[in-house]
């Protein structure tokens, strides 16, 4: 079994009465571009802010890189770079935060400031309040890279970024940092970005895990399969969400796509087509507002 | 590497009062000094023998009083900066990954700022100890280095090293008040806080001593000098209100490290 950089067990954030986080399950496997999805709200940035100590577990565990979160902070924050908001200290130049952030990490490269700097073309004589929100995004990464964590956490990096920029980071995240076999934990809710990039993906919803699977996988295992009949099985165990409109039932299935289906055929139904699922299809089934009856509802 | 981040935020202003405090400095070493004579008009309090050195008392007392105000705005000022305006300014996430315990960063920015309101405090006092030296050097120090409190002659040294202290400890807590206040609020609009704070205090304890005659608070200000001269037995009192700077401190400390971001 691959070793795992983070690890949450029924991890929950309540705010009152509503969980923000709600018994969360994840697992990133080292070296993994690991997909957060979900839609606004769906708990991502919480769970990436208890993972950085800027805020508490209500209950539940998480661990990074084999320590305890919230225990040795200190311990994660050495060898992780996170970046939860976009905003560093304004009233700086990007050489100031350099010189203030380099302090703090032992592993700091100045030759990876200067790489990226003029790659990234991020002006650094310009105090960071006057930079572009590209730049200023820009600015992050590389103060983030700079200190050559293991992990990397990024919260919506690409969000407010034009395709250049949004191209840039992604090219400078996969191939500069992932292939060094370092790790890669970002939160999104730009599916196509996270299809290009991530090799491993997990959507949430309400707080809840829906999905946590290797992108892979979902490309060659998950299919839709649409079938005319009556009286045909509402529930499987590889079934992810199934919907019945104008007498077509529609099924999602995480596996055995053509064994499930040739099941519907022994039952009577007529099999229209089996289908191959992209990563935003199977984020509409699951979390969309698409036309379908929760699994729960159906079993 | 922290200690340079509350350094670059706060140097003009340190920088601009040890400028004021330059350019008083050198009207005290380098200006006129004119002093009238024994029984003249502004021989204050102090007739007789010591009669003279006694406008330098009265100077001295004078600036115990009025240093409050110019110490104080600088302190306010400088309690502005630090983690609190951080905090306001929407960069904690950025600041609390970096891998150091929020103590840390509390501890570091309050004690540069209070270095630097002490270091204005004693240069501060030390003007005003030059100009009372070379007043005392145009009378011909007759005391020899010594101003006269009542019957008493006290060394100027003393007198001023209580003067300094007095200083540091009110720009100390006003200081420590702004700051922690800034931390609280996560803002540096915090340092309206301080000052409600302040004002709150002194006018509560105005309309408590008008109601309650035998109710009175404790003075913001060390009880630095007697009639006799300096207040010597001001030891435990000084360290009371040493470990009264230190409490908001560690406040701020207590409240950040519940905070959540």
């Amino acid at each position: 079994m691959s070793e795992l950089v983070v690890e949450t067990h029924a991890l929950t954030k309540r705010y009152g009465s509503l969980a923000a986080v709600d018994g969360l399950e994840m697992r990133v496997e080292r070296g993994s571009i690991y997909g957060f999805i979900g839609r606004n709200g769906a708990g991502k940035t919480t769970t990436l802010r208890m993972l950085a100590g800027l805020s508490k577990a209500t209950s539940g565990s998480a661990r990074v890189l084999g320590v305890d979160a919230g225990r040795d902070q200190i311990a994660i924050l050495e060898r992780t770079g996170f970046v939860i908001d976009t905003m560093l200290l304004p009233w700086m130049t990007g050489k100031d935060l350099v010189r203030f952030n380099s302090g703090f990490f032992p592993r700091w490269d100045h030759g990876l400031v200067r790489r990226y700097a003029e790659a990234l073309e991020i002006p650094m004589d310009r105090k960071f309040k006057k930079l572009s929100q590209g730049n200023k995004t820009k600015l992050c990464l590389l103060l983030a890279l700079a200190q050559n964590p293991e992990l990397l956490v990024l919260d919506e990096p690409t969000a407010g970024l034009d395709p250049v920029v949004t191209d840039q980071l992604l090219r400078v995240l996969v191939e500069d940092f992932a292939n060094d076999g370092r790790t890669i934990l970002m939160s999104s809710h730009h599916l196509s970005e996270v299809e290009r990039v991530a090799d491993w993906v997990g959507i949430v919803d309400k707080g809840k895990l829906l999905l946590e699977a290797r992108l892979d996988d979902i490309r060659s295992h998950y299919r839709r399969i649409r079938v005319v009949g009556e009286r045909l099985p509402l529930a499987s165990p590889e079934m992810l969400a199934a919907s019945s409109a104008e007498g077509v039932t529609e099924y999602v299935v995480s596996a055995g796509a053509e064994a499930f289906a040739a099941s519907l055929s022994r039952q009577g139904g007529t099999v229209l087509e089996v289908l191959p699922l992209n990563l935003s299809e199977i984020f509409l089934v699951l979390v969309g507002k698409e036309n379908h009856v929760p699994v729960e509802v159906l079993a | 590497m922290y200690l340079w981040k509350y350094w670059r935020e706060s140097r003009i202003a340190f920088l601009a009062g040890l400028l004021l405090v330059g350019i008083f400095l050198s009207f005290t070493v380098h200006g006129h000094v004119s002093v009238s004579g024994p029984g003249g008009a502004s021989d204050l309090r102090h007739p007789g023998a010591g009669g003279e050195v006694g406008q330098a008392t009265t100077l001295l007392l004078l600036f115990f009083y009025l240093q409050i105000a110019p110490l104080g705005f600088f302190a306010w000022l400088v309690g502005s900066f630090g983690v609190g305006r951080d905090l306001g300014e929407g960069a904690g996430s950025f600041l609390f990954t970096r891998p150091r315990k929020r103590a840390v960063f509390v501890w570091s920015d309050w004690g540069v700022g209070m270095a630097e309101v002490m270091l204005i405090c004693i240069f501060a006092n030390f003007s005003i100890w030059m100009m009372i030296h070379r007043i005392l050097l145009s009378m011909g120090d007759p005391l020899g280095g010594r101003v006269v409190f009542g019957d008493n002659a006290v060394p100027l040294s003393a007198a001023m090293s209580m003067s300094t202290a007095g200083g540091i400890l009110i720009a100390g807590l006003i200081f420590s008040v702004t700051y922690a206040s800034t931390v609280v609020v996560r803002h540096a609009r915090g340092v309206i806080l301080s000052i409600g704070l302040f004002v709150g205090y002194l006018v509560t304890g105005a309309i408590a001593h008008h109601f309650w005659e035998a109710v009175s608070f404790p003075s913001l200000t060390l009880h630095a000098f007697t009639p006799y001269g300096p207040n010597t037995g001001a030891g435990w009192e000084i360290a009371a209100r040493v470990l009264l700077l230190l409490i908001f401190p560690l406040l701020a400390q207590l409240s950040l490290e519940r905070a959540e971001l």
